[in-house]
């Protein structure tokens, strides 16, 4: 007979969440391949300004909240305005900056205040004035001026005010490419057999490259090491996490610096969330949550892997920290609300595989990690460990996730090949490394803190509001 | 030949891959030996006596650490390699490109007849024996062929032919790999090679969506004289990016079976065949319009009021302004615009208050806005409305 003590239990409870982790990794790894590799075969030669002479081609509303961005905004908004597009109208919304964007818009563009009707279909903040331009070449320009209500507020203040079919979402400071609409629009057209609800793309990071008039004029690898770190993590989560999920129908995150929604079902599900800092995730979990008690309709959320987007990352401890916890507390508010989709099968693969992966691997993660870190100190301080197996585990799982994350690095370098030259490999690879090492651990703590402000209710500050 | 070296290539990549996944088990069995035997030698295993004092469990543990460590150093090994590979051919590809282009549009503004063509296509050949030159060259002729007119595009289309790439197009079409088959499709549909319909009309039945639409919209652009019966026989929904191309392409065929489209089952091969036939205005079909006007399929409704509205005359005006609640919003605004020239008659006049009092902003903007540039005296009682709604209305059509 077995005495199973209570050693055992912790012991055989950590080897089985840590073995399914490892088969989540490389199932991940294994369908983001064949749909990266089934996205490139079918767009390669694809020419997408043939998407332009459609005349049917949806019509899209881009909306960029704005927050204190009297620095870029005009290079911003000039960015948005090269976009290749037929039918789209540009909404900026001034989220009550404290500082001259407004201003600087107002003069640059020739803006005056309309008397254009504001239909509050979502509740915002108030709307202070909404402002057109006299000039021809920018009449698809309209400029929100309101009280500062946070990015959602903001966002729900450009949906209010959109009228077209589709509706992107982007942060204002982020680089697009001058084609990006129109890859973004035609998931929305492909599938025959299902409804396209949102679109998301990868998100480069936009760090140490050259940029002229908002177009990326040279793509460099980051100097900033905080940067260098978040150029795989974005790899990893971006090309391979997120094409895998797109290809089970399971994504439930379009990242909130750049997706596409119909902006039907946007507007039917109530817009974003206000109360939540995780917009991005919710909005997506709603819909799909929607699609499912309402519409009863077969819909798909769709992702592109092309480089289209670019963004500036933290590029210090400070602001990673910030961004990290915020984004915990968002999946901690996120799982809080939908709570209800957790392993129930009308709900389909979001029900049964992506919510309890949010809640297991992704929300859960950090904290079983140092909870597995306590419990690997406890028993070295009493002797209770085996040395030899505490350094085999241990070189196992450092050259489990080197291999995954240099794996990133590699389908990149196989598919874009974004950034050239030996010396970047080596340090790219030098990078993931200490990405194992130290990096991972850190966002791990990130995660740990943004558990205990996201359960002890302590507000965040974000684009000036608690 | 060239299409068996397609496939050991395309074998070869597969088995090394189930070959590099077999090491896993290969290191199980191999590092429980004291000694390697390899061509003779006898090789001692260095990790013999560390892996031999372990548990069962401890010694897989270690196997699968070992395993991906080696993956490891191979994917940085691959990925110098392969980037490497990229940039050289890259190089490598845009001289082939560039030497292929200069020469090209020498030829093409240069040279004018049919003689000079052909040693140009020879001369061609001689040069370049392997195939990606051909591909490059078919690729810019496709895209010359596309962006011109006239001399230019008949031209690209003779030397094309010149090139007699027939076997290089059976050969990819049969290629195992998707980016072969969906180039082949592409430069058989934008040269509309007629030889090879027969080969489109079976891979539009392929159980690949990509090939299989790719091949539809070939089939098309190559059979001007289709009637669309395939999309019947293929039995399957289309998405709207096909709808978009088939309307793109088909824009004056002449021979297209808008009844059986119309009545298809299939509720976006309905709304394909509705476009056409509002298109065309076909008028002999507007009963079988009209009956799909209120269909519970936004798609099929929204594409039938469309052709609808296409081809009414006096007699529909009376259902237009009965049942204008039936038309989608689109539509709606498409009515109250044709009806803009008739806002004295007083039926007329009654829809616009009606969609100026009860419609949603937007459709309030429109009727306000076509009543203020057709008929400014009814519109007045507007300014000062009791609804603050339709006096923001005013204010803005007014003001900006």
């Amino acid at each position: 007979m077995y005495n199973i003590t209570l050693i055992d239990i912790f012991n055989s409870l950590f080897f089985i969440y840590g073995s399914i982790i490892i088969v989540l990794y490389i199932v991940t790894a294994i369908f983001a391949v064949i749909e990266l590799n089934k996205y490139v075969s079918r767009n390669r030669r694809f020419d997408f300004n043939v998407l332009l002479n459609y005349d049917s081609l949806p019509s899209v509303s881009i909306v960029a909240p704005a927050y204190n961005e009297e620095k870029t905004i005009i290079q911003n908004i000039t960015g948005l305005l090269n976009l290749k597009y037929n039918d789209c109208e540009i909404i900026v919304v001034n989220d009550g900056s404290k500082d001259d964007t407004l201003a600087k818009v107002i003069e640059f563009f020739g803006l005056v205040k309309t008397n254009v009707y504001y239909d509050m279909k979502i509740p915002t903040a108030q709307v202070r004035g909404i402002y057109k331009s006299r000039i021809k070449a920018f009449n698809h320009l309209t400029i929100v001026d309101k009280e500062n209500g946070g990015k959602s507020d903001a966002l729900n203040a450009g949906l209010n005010l959109s009228k077209k079919e589709l509706f992107l979402a982007l942060d204002v400071d982020c680089i697009v490419e001058s084609d990006a609409l129109l890859r973004m629009v035609k998931p929305f057209l492909e599938e025959s057999k299902r409804e396209c609800i949102a679109t998301g793309s990868v998100i480069r990071v936009a760090n140490s490259c050259e940029i002229v008039n908002g177009q990326i004029r040279k793509i460099n690898y980051p100097k900033n090491l905080w940067a260098k770190f978040q150029v795989l993590e974005y790899f990893r989560a971006f090309t391979l996490g997120r094409m895998a999920w797109k290809g089970i129908n399971g994504l439930l995150i379009i990242s909130g610096a750049f997706g596409m929604f119909n902006r039907k079902r946007a507007l039917a599900v109530g817009g974003y969330d206000v109360t939540t800092v995780g917009e991005d995730l919710e909005i997506v979990v709603r819909m799909r949550r929607y699609m499912h008690d309402v519409e009863k309709k077969k819909y798909y959320v769709s992702f592109i892997p092309d480089p289209i987007c670019w963004t500036e990352v933290p590029e210090s401890a400070r602001f990673l920290s910030r961004q990290r916890k915020r984004w915990t507390r968002g999946a901690v508010e996120t799982i809080r609300t939908h709570k209800g989709l957790f392993f129930r099968p009308r709900y389909g693969v979001m029900g049964l595989v992506s919510f309890p992966n949010l809640v297991l691997f992704e929300w859960l993660a950090p904290l079983i990690q140092f909870i597995g870190f306590g419990y690997v100190l406890f028993m070295t301080i009493y002797g209770l460990i085996n040395i030899q197996s505490f350094f085999i585990l241990l070189s196992f799982v450092v050259s489990f996730a080197l291999m995954y994350s240099f794996f990133g690095v590699f389908y990149e370098a196989y598919t874009y090949n974004k950034y050239k030259g030996t010396g970047y490999l080596l340090k790219a690879f030098l990078i993931a490394f200490f990405d194992t090492l130290f990096y991972q651990p850190l966002n791990m703590m990130y995660a740990i803190i943004g558990n205990y402000d996201a359960f002890l209710r302590k507000k965040i500050k974000i684009n000036g509001v608690i | 030949m060239r299409l068996f070296k397609i496939y050991v290539r395309y074998f070869f990549r597969r088995l090394v891959f189930l070959i590099y996944l077999l090491l896993f088990v290969v290191l199980y069995f191999l590092l429980d030996n004291e000694y390697f035997s390899l061509v003779g030698f006898r090789i001692q295993n260095p990790f013999y006596e560390f892996l031999t004092a372990q548990t069962k469990f401890n010694y897989i543990i270690v196997i699968i650490a070992i395993f991906a460590f080696v993956s490891t150093i191979t994917e940085i090994i691959l990925t110098i390699i392969d980037s490497r590979v990229q940039n050289n051919r890259l190089k490598k590809t845009s001289e082939i490109n560039n030497e292929i282009n200069s020469k090209l549009f020498i030829q093409l503004f240069d040279n004018q007849d049919l003689d000079s063509d052909i040693s140009f296509v020879q001369e061609h050949k001689r040069q370049f024996s392997a195939d990606y030159p051909q591909l490059v060259l078919i690729n810019r002729l496709r895209r010359i062929s596309i962006l011109t007119k006239g001399n230019i595009h008949k031209r690209s289309i003779r030397i094309f032919h010149l090139l007699n790439a027939d076997d290089l197009i059976t050969t990819y079409l049969k290629s195992p790999y998707l980016r072969h088959k969906l180039l082949a499709i592409r430069i058989i549909s934008d040269f509309k090679l007629k030889a090879f319909i027969p080969n489109l009309k079976k891979i539009i039945h392929h159980k690949k969506d990509v090939i299989s639409s790719e091949a539809m919209q070939a089939y098309v652009k190559a059979d001007f004289k289709t009637t669309f019966e395939f999309l019947i026989e293929r039995n399957r929904p289309i998405s709207k990016l096909e709808m978009y191309n088939f309307i793109l392409i088909a824009a004056n065929y002449k021979h297209i079976d808008y009844r059986m489209l119309i009545t298809s089952s299939i509720d976006s091969i309905s709304a394909l065949g509705l476009r056409f036939a509002g298109l065309h205005g076909i008028v002999a079909e507007k009963a079988e319009i009209f009956k799909r006007i209120n269909h519970p399929n936004s798609i099929v409704s929204d594409e039938a009021q469309s052709a609808y509205l296409e081809m009414i005359d006096e007699h529909d005006a009376a259902i237009l302004l009965n049942r204008f609640d039936v038309f989608s919003s689109q539509s709606q605004v498409t009515i109250l615009q044709m009806m803009a020239e008739y806002t004295d008659n007083p039926m007329v006049l009654n829809l616009f208050s009606t969609v100026i009092e009860q419609y949603d902003y937007e459709m309030k903007k429109e009727a306000l806005g076509i009543l203020l540039q057709h008929n400014i005296s009814a519109s007045l009682k507007y300014r000062k409305h009791a609804n603050i709604i339709i006096q923001s209305v005013y204010s803005e059509l007014t003001d900006f």
